[in-house]
């Protein structure tokens, strides 16, 4: 019985080693492999600048739905709050003064259509 | 029981091995059970993704907002050196063969703008600051002067 007990005991603790090295595999080894990403997953010098080339459309077009829709490529967040962080990345991280501009006019357009 | 089994000289069954099979049978259904809890239920979102690890769709609309972008300002240098972060191996057959895909779509604007950036890409680099050569002072011969004599 005590044996059955002990053996029981160890399958247990078994099983929690391995899923420790599971988890291990899923969330340390498999996400290094960076292929198939999807665009509200880029780092945030790539989606400002992502931002910066819908601001430089918006602003030789003007069409506000077509900057809306483009924007909507960097995810499910609003469109306010994607280009609030990027304008707060640009703005601290240097970028040139017309470049500001520009992500700040769509901003405005966006805030007040 | 092994009393009868040692007089007959037989092995007694061990429990030893029959330990290392549970614990070998318990460790890959924990790796089962690990793995699938953190590759589908619950993964890691990485937020740190470069634009080259974009799925082919996803690449084809930055390319294209690349493009776009390129045939609104004609800022080269900046299409440029926004094209190199999808790391295609020829972006220029790239460019082409997306114009190609989107003109069969009907989607004139967007092909026309791919196409201008491919010839652009094909006929110039963008500009780099051009290395001067430094030169070493050549040791000149200085003949003396020669002077008048009386």
């Amino acid at each position: 019985m005590e044996r059955h007990k002990f053996r029981f005991i160890l399958f247990g603790i078994a099983i929690l080693v391995g899923i420790a090295a599971g988890i291990f595999l899923g969330w340390g080894i498999i996400p290094v492999r960076d292929v198939n990403s999807e665009p509200q997953t880029l780092q945030t010098d790539y989606k400002t600048d992502y931002v910066l080339m819908i601001s430089e459309l918006y602003h030789q077009d003007s069409d506000l739905d077509m900057a809306l829709s483009r924007l909507a490529y960097l995810g499910k967040s609003p469109p306010m709050e994607i280009m609030l962080s990027a304008i707060q990345f640009a703005d601290e991280n240097g970028y040139a003064a017309k470049d500001l501009q520009l992500m700040l006019r769509l901003f405005s357009s966006i805030q007040n259509p | 029981m092994n009393e009868i089994l040692q007089k007959l000289k037989l092995p007694t069954p061990t429990v030893k091995n029959k330990g290392a099979w549970f614990i070998l049978t318990g460790l890959i259904l924990g790796v089962i059970l690990g793995t699938a809890y953190s590759v589908w239920i619950n993964p890691v979102v990485l937020n740190n993704a470069h634009p080259a690890s974009l799925i082919a769709s996803d690449k084809d609309i930055y390319r294209i907002t690349v493009a776009q972008v390129y045939a609104a300002t004609g800022n080269f240098d900046r299409a440029y050196r926004r094209l190199e972060l999808l790391n295609d191996v020829d972006p220029f057959f790239t460019l082409g063969a997306q114009a190609q895909r989107a003109l069969a779509a009907g989607d004139g604007d967007q092909a026309y703008a791919l196409a201008l950036l491919a010839s652009a890409l094909q006929s110039r680099q963008p500009t780099q600051p051009v290395p001067t050569a430094t030169f070493q002072n050549i040791p000149t011969q200085t003949l003396p002067i020669p002077t008048q004599t009386p």
